[in-house]
């Protein structure tokens, strides 16, 4: 291993943790992962140390790729394809680990290490019922007793996991849960035959921040009282800060830094780790103005101060009294439930400003969005664009509005054509609205690039070559190419590792600065927001619940539900302990 | 659920009335004269012929026909074929053999087809799924004729495991290996589509879970990873029984079978249209009731498919 930095771990004990016995629950030493593909052997970890005491939360952190949840599956066994354990060791309660047979792997796992997995979606068996998939776990690990008995103890399990009226919940089938009872439910299967040691895989971070926090609180409630040592695997610092006590941060595969959670926060040592703590979004952060300050002489003398009467710039976007009400196909023919998505919306998007659109899934926020964007007509209300109602536009007026606003969906994978070169999905808007001949596009699409920091040489190449981050440049630099007033970005970042959404926001910064753009920022993450948005609309079950400037959220939300969306961000209680301290 | 079957049993009366009159179009359409054709090479007497258009009413307008056809469907009253056999029994007697083929058939398939694919799909890249892939893509490319008359010429003359041919009133026994060669093209596609299922559903994260959860293999690989990968092998096989009754006319012919293939064949050599359409029409209707069955497997299968 090549250290240059110190790793504190078990080993030495460092201060402030109390609650310590003195056999380590989990002890990995040196371990190797390795995977074997085409091009040869990839290390996923090369050389990690961790341990982890009886009843202890420890947390792993590293953006995708560091090898958090190899790390962690390699524990129990479940490395997925090739992966394989090439070296170094794993003593659990005493006992190695690696080489066990697999019928010993199988009685060790659920009984003794249970598992917590990343998405509440895709880890439950969709043709079982829940209370089967629990019952599961019980006669896997040995649960004597009954039928009857066991279905009790499924209900008890549940109704433990927090999840109200368990006897009848444990009969319906996950697609009849929503994502936070699902992930309650695999809480249930995780502790079910009470293990040691439980691994929470990224956990509820597929979740609205507000449940996220309910689960998360609950489950440290749950295992404090059962005594089960807990093994965060997470991307989100603040997070891991939050849970854990003790924080291991991952880089490339090794454990760079371990150490008590606060000294790692407030003393890094690491670059990585430093990185890390530096661009983690919170409430501290503030708007992003890089190129604003230097600008800012100048722009003195045109732009007045606060409390002056502002100069009217027209607004670029002008939603008013906007709904949408969707019709629900009912039980039987002709019968239909109406249910409106988005209820009486009113907000206005300044040029060369920003806007965030808040709420968690279900608020209404994306099909706003979309209504804006032309792409869904409305129910009621009207969408004004440069003062002139969208609704009533003829066909060829659409075509050319759609020159000038663009979007950039959340998704980086799913939203470039795999078969199409970068250099083509650029082009395709400039080609689609006959801009300019071939020479002038090419030479248009290599601007762009430059804009989005990314080398020409980037145009030849395919989707699938580049990063989640190089593909939202190229989104962006799509959205772009027909030089927009106004670009949609529906959680245009919420897919990232935390440093490469420090760039992109950094990013979109500098293009708004440069070119005048004005966004309406759709996301439910609000640390994100902070930075980036000049003011906030707060949509709760397609209602406006908040509508003010950025700083005034902030500092003085006027609504319980804005006040419960702040206080679930990750790490907020952490800085609010540390500004009291 | 009652109302969604309701709705298509009603789906049947469009389908029904549209596939008979367009089949009854297409062999009213078709050239030459059956009646004329009768006499063979020295010809009937315009009288007789007169006569015999008359009796199954050949001298009516396409639409009349048409209706008198429906009437006899609705009435169960098919009418006489040329050689004065009721077209009710022709049926009768064509059927049930041919049923009980695609069924044997089908069975073969679905038993061996879901097992070899399990297992392949289970050792995705090993030695087994190689072979299993190589055989099945040489049961597709090679026509079912060759391998009817390899099969019977091998294991029914050369090794004596099989009687070589059906013939009449055939038992189970004299129907396996006809039943292995019409199965064979469909268990190779089952096998593959099985291979797939399974390999993909093994990544699923739910699998991961049950596997965290504790579980053996063989209970992972049962309840989590056999079920899921059945759904898309469900819908093949309900659209292949309908398939396999109508293709099983080669293999009829090859093992000596008085089935639907072969009685379909000779009534549209003599051009008799009622019969061709009353057959064809039973075959039109098992399809649809195969599919609705399929529907119906699906959401016991799957409970997030809800019909309403």
């Amino acid at each position: 291993m090549t250290t240059q930095f110190p790793v504190t771990d078990g080993s030495e004990v460092p201060a402030g943790e109390t609650r310590r016995l003195d056999q380590p629950l989990l002890e990995i030493r040196d371990l190797q992962v390795s995977f074997t593909t085409a091009v040869g052997v990839v290390q996923a970890v090369r050389g990690a140390n961790l341990t982890v005491y009886p009843g202890q939360a420890v947390a792993i952190v590293g953006e995708s790729g560091s090898g958090k949840s190899t790390l962690a599956h390699a524990v129990i066994d479940l490395l997925p394809g090739t992966g394989k354990i090439a070296g170094g060791s794993i003593v659990f309660d005493g006992r190695e680990l690696v080489g066990l047979a697999r019928t010993e792997i199988e009685d060790l796992r659920g009984r003794d290490i249970g598992l917590v997995p990343q998405d509440p979606m895709s880890n439950l068996n969709p043709v079982w019922r829940i209370g089967a998939q629990i019952e599961e776990a019980l006669k896997a690990n040995g649960f004597q007793g009954s039928r009857a008995e066991r279905r009790e103890r499924v209900a008890g399990l549940l109704a433990e996991a927090g999840l109200p009226d368990a006897q009848r919940r444990a009969r319906q089938y996950p697609h009849e849960f929503s994502g936070g009872m699902r992930q309650r439910s695999l809480i249930a299967i995780g502790l079910a035959a009470r293990p040691k040691l439980l691994i929470a895989d990224e956990p509820p971070s597929a979740l609205d921040v507000t449940v996220q926090r309910q689960i998360l609180d609950h489950l440290e409630v749950l295992t404090q009282e059962l005594g089960t040592a807990v093994l965060f695997i997470t991307h989100d610092l603040g997070l891991a800060a939050e849970r854990a006590e003790h924080l291991a941060v991952m880089f490339k595969g090794r454990v760079v830094e371990s150490g008590p959670a606060r000294q790692i926060l407030s003393d890094p040592q690491h670059p990585y780790t430093k990185r890390l703590v530096a661009s983690a979004p919170s409430l501290a952060s503030r708007r992003i103005q890089v190129a604003h300050e230097q600008g800012e002489e100048s722009d003195e003398l045109l732009a007045p101060h606060a409390g002056e009467e502002p100069v009217r710039e027209p607004d670029v976007v002008a939603v008013r009294n906007l709904t949408k009400v969707f019709q629900i196909r009912g039980a039987r023919p002709g019968a239909s439930t109406d249910f409106t998505a988005v209820d009486d919306v009113t907000f206005e998007l300044k040029r060369g400003s920003t806007l965030a659109l808040v709420g968690e899934s279900g608020s209404g926020k994306s099909t706003a969005a979309n209504m804006v964007l032309g792409l869904l007509d409305p129910t009621s209300g009207t969408v004004e664009f440069d003062g002139v109602d969208v609704a009533t536009l003829s066909t060829k007026e659409l075509f050319a509005f759609r020159r000038r606003i663009q979007p950039v969906f959340q998704n980086p994978y799913g939203s470039l054509d795999p078969q199409f070169s970068i250099y083509r999905s650029i082009e395709e808007p400039l080609r689609l609205h006959k801009v300019g001949g071939a020479r002038q596009r090419e030479a248009r699409v290599r601007e762009l690039l430059d804009m989005v920091s990314l080398p020409q040489s980037t145009m030849r190449r395919f989707p699938n070559e580049l990063s989640g981050g190089q593909r939202q440049r190229i989104a962006i630099a799509r959205a772009l190419a027909l030089k927009p007033d106004v670009v949609v970005l529906d959680e245009a970042v919420s897919a990232l590792d935390v440093l490469v959404q420090a760039q992109i926001l950094e990013l979109l910064g500098d293009l708004q600065d440069e070119l005048g753009l004005s966004y309406l920022f759709i996301t439910h993450d609000l640390a994100v927001v902070r930075q980036i948005a000049d003011s906030v609309v707060v949509m709760q079950t397609g209602k406006v619940v908040e509508h003010a400037s950025t700083d005034e959220v902030f500092d003085h939300p006027r609504e319980q539900y804005t006040r419960d969306l702040l206080a679930a961000i990750p790490g907020a209680r952490l800085e609010g302990a540390e500004l009291a301290g | 659920m009652l109302w969604y079957l309701g709705r298509r049993l009603l789906q049947v009366i469009p389908v029904f009335l549209g596939a008979t009159l367009l089949l009854y179009a297409l062999v009213f359409l078709r050239p030459g004269d059956p009646v004329n054709a009768l006499g063979g090479e020295r010809g009937l007497p315009e009288a007789v012929q007169d006569e015999i258009r008359a009796r199954y009413n050949l001298d009516q307008p396409f639409l009349v026909q048409y209706l008198l056809f429906l009437r006899g469907v609705f009435t169960l009253d098919f009418g006489v074929d040329f050689r004065g056999r009721e077209i009710l029994d022709v049926m009768a007697g064509a059927f049930p053999v041919t049923f009980q083929l695609a069924l044997m058939a089908l069975a073969i398939e679905a038993i061996f087809g879901v097992g070899f694919g399990l297992v392949a799909g289970m050792r995705k890249g090993g030695w087994f799924d190689g072979s299993v892939l190589v055989m099945s893509l040489f049961v597709i490319a090679v026509p079912t004729f060759v391998i009817g008359f390899v099969a019977q010429l091998g294991l029914g003359v050369r090794l004596g495991w099989f009687p070589v041919t059906a013939g009449r009133d055939p038992d189970f026994y004299s129907l396996l290996m006809p039943a292995i060669v019409l199965g064979a093209v469909s268990f190779a596609y089952v096998l593959r589509l099985t291979r797939t299922s399974v390999a993909e559903n093994l990544s699923a994260d739910y699998v991961r879970t049950a596997r965290a959860k504790g579980l053996q293999r063989s209970q992972v690989t049962g309840r989590h990873v056999l079920r899921n990968s059945l759904i898309p092998v469900v819908t093949f096989l309900g659209a292949d029984l309908g398939n396999l009754m109508a293709g099983a006319i080669v293999t009829e012919g090859i093992f000596n079978i008085n089935g639907v293939g072969g009685t379909l064949y000779d009534a549209i050599v003599r051009g008799e249209n009622v019969t061709v359409v009353s057959l064809t029409t039973v075959l039109v209707l098992v399809y649809i009731a195969a599919n609705l069955l399929v529907d119906l497997l699906y959401a016991a299968l799957d409970p997030r498919i809800r019909y309403a």
